[in-house]
């Protein structure tokens, strides 16, 4: 730890993570105030995962408000942050005790340390040191809840301007409903209205509606962007607000709209889609291209997409007047934006429009054009399409001969012949085979059939698997002679296939020969078999699928369990209490399920063991499956875990899980 | 996939943060909070591709299918945006000729040395390294040399373009036409003329990989451009390493203009040119950190 490497210090403070020696807690110190970041960095995580079992929080709060060292500060810091609420007790402890000067660090401490400072946050929060109190403030932001947002709540009138702005930030922070009331003062207040627009959009307040939209009319381009959010917001939020900028958003005026528009050309991506948001309210066609835009990258939000869904059909021809101008990708969406529209009502006006786009954007050499291009023929096009959609297969072979097999798999249904023609004499391997042997499938008759058998025996493994499952379609006797046959295949794909085939059929055929797939050596092929024969209810498998609840690959376990629950196998409850205790958070999640849904008194004790496993996703699956239990005595488990549970999501199940059982009572 | 109508299955919490954690482990990638409909849309198509019915489903096959990693490497790939083009952020590129290809031909001649390397990190599909090759051989500085312009990327479908090197018209969009003489036209687009291509070679790695990194030797420039911005701050700051190791002394860093090292190292020194700020390992640090 004194050497003169840097590394070798960072590999000897990972080291102390197991060490057993008794001066491990000093030491770990020491490293926490080395030189080097990447040290301390090591040691904070050491810090993080030992503190609390080693009796070290005390030290990393002396470490914390000592003056001397910056870096061992920032890395004690850092430390407490991620033990979380088991830190409060000696924070609090020695708050009295710690220099004015100091305090603010054990307060920013604290932000990370729950609920259990919060009190005595919302003291210091008025404290004469401004440090401290505004440092109260932010710490407050990050405990968040009820009382947190009403102590911020009651800052926002404070004279003191920091502390004005530190109120909004945390209220911003938490995303918290503040009433339009509250905000009004402070849209007069220089220092703050940016943030006070901004903060509006959380409002549940239809008055909020017209503020924001006044302020649009200031041109500086940053409260423009900070409106955009905020209306945004209020979008997302619905209920009234929303209801009432919906219905004003068709009747804006010119300026206003310009505005949004010049917030979509030049701000950053939240202000951007915001207030494309509020443009296709409107029904702006220049809403739109930006619309196209964010949606290319999935950066528009579902409900934003909904606003194009309610504009309908007008919306088709703006969309493709805004394809030439746009770059491929976004030219792409706009153009599959206009198919789908399409697809629920158009008139033959705009069908036939579409459809010339639709055709050009197939022979283009951008890829993403020609992937819209065709899925989009496979419902839209016609008979003459079918060689054009071939040719593109081969053009984009790797990237679309699927989907052009499914678009011709669609066409078929339409122009059977036309689809058969296009594919008559075409060698049918590799990607490309794989691609089209479903559209020749769909085309079916006896040549088909010999074609697809043939392809059982291409040389690329995609053919072969796309050979399998296309053969299905051709009857189920076929079909389970054929992929019993695909089970010995080489290649792991394949054999799925066949599984997949097989389970799809009726038990008296399909579960024979998946009975004998259990015996295979691959993990994903036996996992899948075990499933296919828990959905067909095939009970002959039990013992063989039993076995497999103790097997050493994951996945097979985890398969073996489903299918019993789904089999509803009377041995079951053994198995799973054995299987609570093994490594995988997978395999005793599945357990956890199990467990849940079978009958018997002890089944709410079982899952309530759960919520101290080390996994946080099976922490929060125990609490949730104790709600849905509603089991009255699961309540002291699920209090005693929630005041020492760091992690939101588990939080959050646990105290839905208590709403639940206090619902119940 | 529909943009307007998708009912596909929907990405619950768990199975989001389940994702994104495995995904970092894989490969250090974060691509913040505010990604969930991002992970939904471009997840759903490998869900469906794969025949499965919802994103745990997915997990598990990601967790225990033995082409888990094949398929890790396919989730990236659509999580990530790998749209590039030729001559992106100009203005680095011409205090790379400008400033930098001139300064480095003449330490390394002057060392009697007539080899150069450069690693374009994170490459996509190839458009960087090939714009860097173009500029090399218009530099004129170089005849006879040794080049070397080293792509390496983490997907296999971006590599795979790369080395095909036939481009359509979104990847000439900032092109200036004075650089055209150096593709031809073919079925599906304009392809790299021979003698730029020979100067590219192409790897598929993840960054994070170092034993992997070491197989480029040393380089003289790494381009690295909004690549780290994919990064949480630990992987971030060992593929930072990682790049100091590579480099020559006297090497240079190039980044994506929102980029920095701030936070992150203070090991490279800022070299001010006149068109760009740039980093650059200084020299005399042989072996040294």
């Amino acid at each position: 730890m004194s050497g003169p490497d840097a590394e070798e210090r960072r590999r000897a403070a990972a080291a102390l993570e197991r060490s057993e020696a008794s001066d491990r807690g000093a030491l770990l110190v020491v490293a926490l105030g080395d030189e080097d970041w990447r040290v301390r960095k090591e040691a904070a995580r050491v810090a993080a995962a030992c503190a609390v079992a080693w009796g070290l929080v005390p030290d990393l709060v002396d470490a914390l408000v000592q003056n001397e060292n910056v870096g061992l500060r920032n890395a004690a810091l850092e430390a407490l942050e991620r033990i979380g609420p088991a830190a409060s007790s000696a924070l609090l402890v020695a708050l009295p005790r710690v220099p004015e000067g100091a305090r603010k660090f054990l307060v920013a401490a604290l932000g990370f340390a729950g609920g259990a400072g919060v009190d005595r946050l919302a003291e210091l929060s008025s404290d004469r040191d401004s440090n401290t109190a505004q440092a109260a403030l932010e710490a407050l932001a990050r405990v968040g809840g009820e009382r947190a947002e009403a102590v911020l709540r009651g800052h926002l009138a404070s004279q003191d301007p920091v502390q004005r702005v530190a109120a909004l930030e945390g209220l911003e922070r938490l995303e918290a409903t503040v009433r339009f009331r509250e905000l009004a003062p402070l849209l007069e207040d220089r220092l703050v209205r940016r943030l006070a627009l901004r903060t509006l959009g959380h409002s549940e307040d239809v008055e909020a509606v017209g503020a924001l939209l006044d302020a649009l009319a200031d041109e500086t381009p940053t409260v423009a962007a900070e409106v955009a959010i905020a209306l945004g917001r209020l979008l997302a939020r619905g209920g009234a607000p929303a209801r009432l900028l919906k219905e004003r958003a068709r009747a804006l005026d010119a300026s206003t709209l310009s505005r949004l528009r010049e917030v979509c050309a030049s701000s950053a991506l939240p202000a951007r889609r915001a207030a494309a948001w509020v443009l296709l309210c409107a029904h702006d066609e220049a809403g739109l291209a930006t619309a196209a835009e964010l949606a290319a990258d999935d950066r528009l939000p579902p409900p934003a997409l909904d606003a194009i869904r309610r504009w309908g059909s007008a919306a088709i021809a703006p969309l493709l007047a805004s394809v030439p101008a746009l770059a491929p990708r976004a030219a792409a969406t706009a153009l599959e934006m206009a198919a789908e529209l399409s697809d629920v009502a158009a008139s033959p006006a705009d069908v036939a429009s579409l459809r010339a786009a639709l055709r050009d954007a197939l022979s283009s050499e951008e890829v993403a054009l020609a992937r819209v291009a065709v899925d989009a023929l496979g419902r839209l096009g016609q008979g003459e399409d079918a060689p054009a959609l071939v040719d593109a297969a081969g053009r984009f072979e790797r990237e679309l001969a699927g989907r052009a097999g499914h678009a011709l798999e669609a066409l078929a249904a339409r122009a059977p012949d036309a689809v058969a023609r296009a594919l008559d004499g075409m060698a049918l391997d590799g990607a490309l085979g794989a691609g089209l042997l479903p559209a020749l499938a769909a085309v079916g008759g006896e040549g088909a059939a010999d074609r697809l058998q043939a392809a059982l025996n291409a040389n690329d493994p995609r053919a072969r698997r796309a050979a399998v499952i296309a053969l299905a379609r051709l009857g189920p006797s076929l079909a389970a002679e054929l992929a019993g046959f695909a089970l010995a295949d080489d290649e792991v794909d394949v054999q799925l296939a066949a599984v997949q085939v097989l389970g799809g059929l009726d038990a008296a055929v399909g579960a024979p020969p998946l009975r004998l797939a259990l015996r295979a050596g691959s993990e994903p092929v036996v996992a899948a078999a075990a499933r296919a024969l828990g959905a067909l209810g095939d009970r002959e498998a039990l013992a063989s699928v039993r076995e497999l609840v103790g097997d050493s690959r994951r996945g097979v376990a985890l398969a073996a369990m489903e299918a019993l629950r789904t089999l509803d196998d009377d041995a079951l409850d053994d198995l799973l209490v054995e299987a609570l205790g093994q490594r995988d958070p997978e395999v005793v999640k599945e357990a956890l399920r199990s467990i849940a849904r079978r009958p018997g008194p002890r089944r709410a004790a079982r899952v309530a063991l759960a919520l101290e496993h080390a996994a946080w996703d099976v922490r929060r699956l125990a609490a949730e499956l104790l709600g849905e239990l509603r089991a009255p005595d699961a309540r002291a488990a699920l209090e005693r875990r929630l005041e020492r549970e760091a992690d939101r999501l588990v939080r959050e199940a646990i105290e839905r899980a208590l709403a639940a059982l206090g619902a119940e009572g | 996939m529909s943009v307007l109508f998708d009912a596909g299955p929907r990405l619950q919490p768990d199975e989001y943060r389940l994702l994104r954690e495995l995904i970092n482990r894989f490969c250090g990638m974060e691509l913040g909070p505010d990604t969930t409909f991002l992970f939904e849309r471009r997840l759903r198509e490998r869900v469906r591709e794969l025949g499965l019915s919802d994103f745990t489903q997915y997990y598990h096959h990601l967790l225990y299918h033995p082409a888990a990693r094949a398929e890790l490497e396919a989730a990236v790939d659509a999580l990530v945006t790998n749209e590039t083009y030729f001559f992106r952020e100009e203005y680095q590129l011409r205090a790379f000729s400008a400033e930098i290809l001139p300064a480095l031909h003449a330490r390394l001649a002057a060392e009697g040395r007539r080899h150069l390397t450069i690693w374009s990190a994170g490459c996509s599909t190839g458009e960087e390294a090939y714009t860097i090759a173009i500029l090399v051989a218009e530099s004129g500085l170089f005849e006879g040399w040794d080049v070397r312009v080293f792509g390496n990327d983490i997907s296999r479908r971006v590599l795979a373009t790369a080395r095909r090197a036939v481009y359509g018209p979104s990847s000439f969009r900032a092109m200036p036409a004075v650089h055209a003489r150096h593709f031809e036209r073919v079925p599906g687009g304009l392809e790299v003329v021979p003698h730029v291509r020979a100067m590219c070679h192409f790897g598929h790695f993840n960054l994070l990989d170092r034993d992997k990194s070491a197989l480029i030797g040393r380089a003289n420039v790494v381009f690295c451009r909004n690549v780290l911005i994919y990064f949480d701050d630990a992987a971030r700051r060992q593929v930072i390493d990682t790049f100091y190791e590579r480099l020559a002394p006297g090497g240079y860093l190039l980044l994506g203009h929102s980029e920095s090292l701030l936070n992150a190292t203070t090991a490279f020194e800022l070299v001010h040119l006149a068109t760009d700020m740039v980093y650059r390992r200084p020299l005399g640090t042989e072996g040294a950190r």
